[in-house]
């Protein structure tokens, strides 16, 4: 054993000596022996990975429009968009519905300064076809909501089109069927108000073909928004109490009286209290609330949403066949001051 | 939710049984190992537990105070001596299951060695666990006169003496 290193000892000494201007490895310093590439590849690709996902979260990365691409293809995409949704567009509506004023205006400015000094641009914006969409979905929305649910007051159904026409909406649905790459505009991503304009428009192209596909893309596209909905969130009644009160005196029955059915743990954080709201003894509803004012608005909540048959329980929205039959239904429905119990048993339920 | 429950003469080991599902939530639809579900139970009366047959003599609790010759055997007469609360916190305790939640689970537990709650405990109160056993009504507890007007099959001589 001495042997031996007195031997490896002797042999670095003459290694020194012999080389000395070389740098005196071992032979581990070497990280080809483990089977690596080098030592920076690595490394690198690590800290530009870091590098891109910190400029992607600080958003200074560009974003490429997908019609910056060598392969973009306008005329097919737009013919695979009415493919896809199973309608007929005109092409050159859809073409007019797809551009946004602010596309006109930057290619107009763009050949200006090309020196063209009359740009012949044949094209037209979006906006006439846009106001002729709102009213196409607010000609269809409201009577839709007023056959589905017959005893929803007018405030109600009025509330749920207003809902359904937003801008929230509106360019959710666009967004969803994939309108952000096939719209003429000067900002990208086009802006929720861009793309709602330009999703009304659609609509608006679609008003040439027949009404009944029309309706049913409106009914797929934007009704479908409310399900799963809670009604009663959308449309928010103020003092449901008063309102129920109201109902009641139409009706010719007891004003509503609210009890306490159960209360557990009053003198803890986690109080519950469950009210009932009845009126000549019967129940009209019942809510439950960490104290008693919100049980009991709740509980005329609950009222409320029995007699417009808007509980969760309800049958759902016609959709499909069974909208296709659906009687569109164009007189109002009955309003919130003058609805009575009495009135909504004539209502036809369908 | 808080629930009472009468330890009159129940057997607390029983008891525990039928406690233990309050305690953790497993008696709800929604029970759920990592859902916190569970309900206070406020016990009385835990004075007046009745061990079945020679157990008051028989039981032992062990504890260790962790020191050399630390081991001690307590009698469970003895220890419902010391505490009346503890026989039954250890008999929930053991039915208890052995997880991490076991001692937030005890927490909701409240025992009363008497009928005297403190009012902000009573008034959390909104049901009632049925007892196992239900209390006999012993004689001495009827009226007298609804225990001399009892019909007798004999009328005892008058000489005799009754202890």
């Amino acid at each position: 054993m001495a042997a031996w290193r007195r031997a490896i000892t002797g042999a670095k000494h003459i290694l020194a000596s012999s080389c000395r201007p070389t740098i005196n490895r071992t032979i581990f310093s070497s990280a080809r022996v483990c089977g690596m590439q080098s030592r920076w590849v690595a490394p690198l690709y690590r800290e530009l990975k870091h590098r891109h996902t910190k400029m992607k979260r600080m958003g200074l990365l560009p974003v490429n429009k997908r019609s910056e691409y060598i392969e973009w293809n306008y005329d097919a995409e737009l013919y695979g968009f009415g493919k896809r949704l199973q309608v007929e567009f005109d092409a050159e509506t859809l073409r007019e519905a797809l551009t946004d004023s602010s596309y006109v205006a930057q290619e107009t400015q763009r050949q200006q300064e090309l020196g063209v000094s009359d740009p012949g641009l044949t094209m037209s914006n979006n906006k006439d076809l846009a106001a002729r969409g709102e009213r196409i979905m607010s000609d269809y929305c409201g009577p839709y909501l007023r056959a589905a649910l017959p005893l929803l007051p007018e405030e109600g159904v009025s509330a749920l089109v207003e809902y359904l026409l937003s801008e929230d909406i509106m360019s959710a649905v666009g967004y969803g069927i994939g309108l952000r790459d096939l719209i003429l505009c000067k900002e990208h991503p086009p802006s929720p108000t861009t793309m709602a304009r330009c999703f009304r428009a659609i609509v608006g192209a679609l008003g040439a073909s027949p009404a009944a596909q029309c309706q049913a893309f409106v009914r797929d596209f934007v009704v479908a928004q409310l399900v799963g909905k809670d009604i009663d969130v959308i449309w928010k009644i103020e003092n449901p109490m008063a309102v129920l009160g109201n109902i009641l005196h139409q009706s010719r029955q007891g004003e509503p009286e609210s009890r306490l059915i159960f209360q557990a743990g009053q003198k803890t954080l986690q109080a519950i209290y469950h009210v009932g709201v009845y009126s000549d003894k019967q129940c009209m509803g019942s809510g439950y609330g960490e104290t008693v004012d919100t049980a009991v608005k709740e509980a005329a909540h609950d009222a409320l949403r029995r007699l417009f048959h808007i509980t969760d329980t309800a049958r759902p929205l016609p959709f499909g066949r069974d909208a296709d039959v659906l009687p569109l239904k164009t007189e109002a429905n009955m309003s919130l001051d003058h609805w009575s119990i009495d009135k909504s048993k004539n209502v036809i339920m369908c | 939710m808080w629930h009472l429950f009468d330890g009159q003469w129940q057997n607390p080991l029983d008891a525990a049984d039928k406690i233990v599902p309050y305690l953790d939530g497993s008696n709800k639809p929604i029970f759920h190992p990592l859902n916190d579900s569970g309900d206070h139970v406020v016990l009385i009366n835990a004075r007046d537990i009745a061990l079945p047959g020679t157990e008051w003599e028989k039981r032992v609790y062990f504890h260790h105070t962790g020191y050399a010759r630390g081991a001690t055997w307590t009698l469970a007469w003895q220890l419902h001596e010391i505490d009346p609360t503890m026989i039954m916190r250890k008999a929930v305790y053991n039915k208890l299951s052995k997880n991490l939640l076991r001692h937030g689970r005890m927490a909701r537990l409240h025992i009363f060695p008497d009928d005297k709650v403190p009012d902000s405990i009573l008034d959390n109160i909104s049901a009632q666990i049925r007892q196992q056993r239900p209390v006999p009504t012993r004689l001495d507890h009827y009226p007298q006169e609804q225990v001399d007007s009892f019909p007798k099959i004999f009328d005892w001589p008058k000489d005799h003496i009754i202890n």
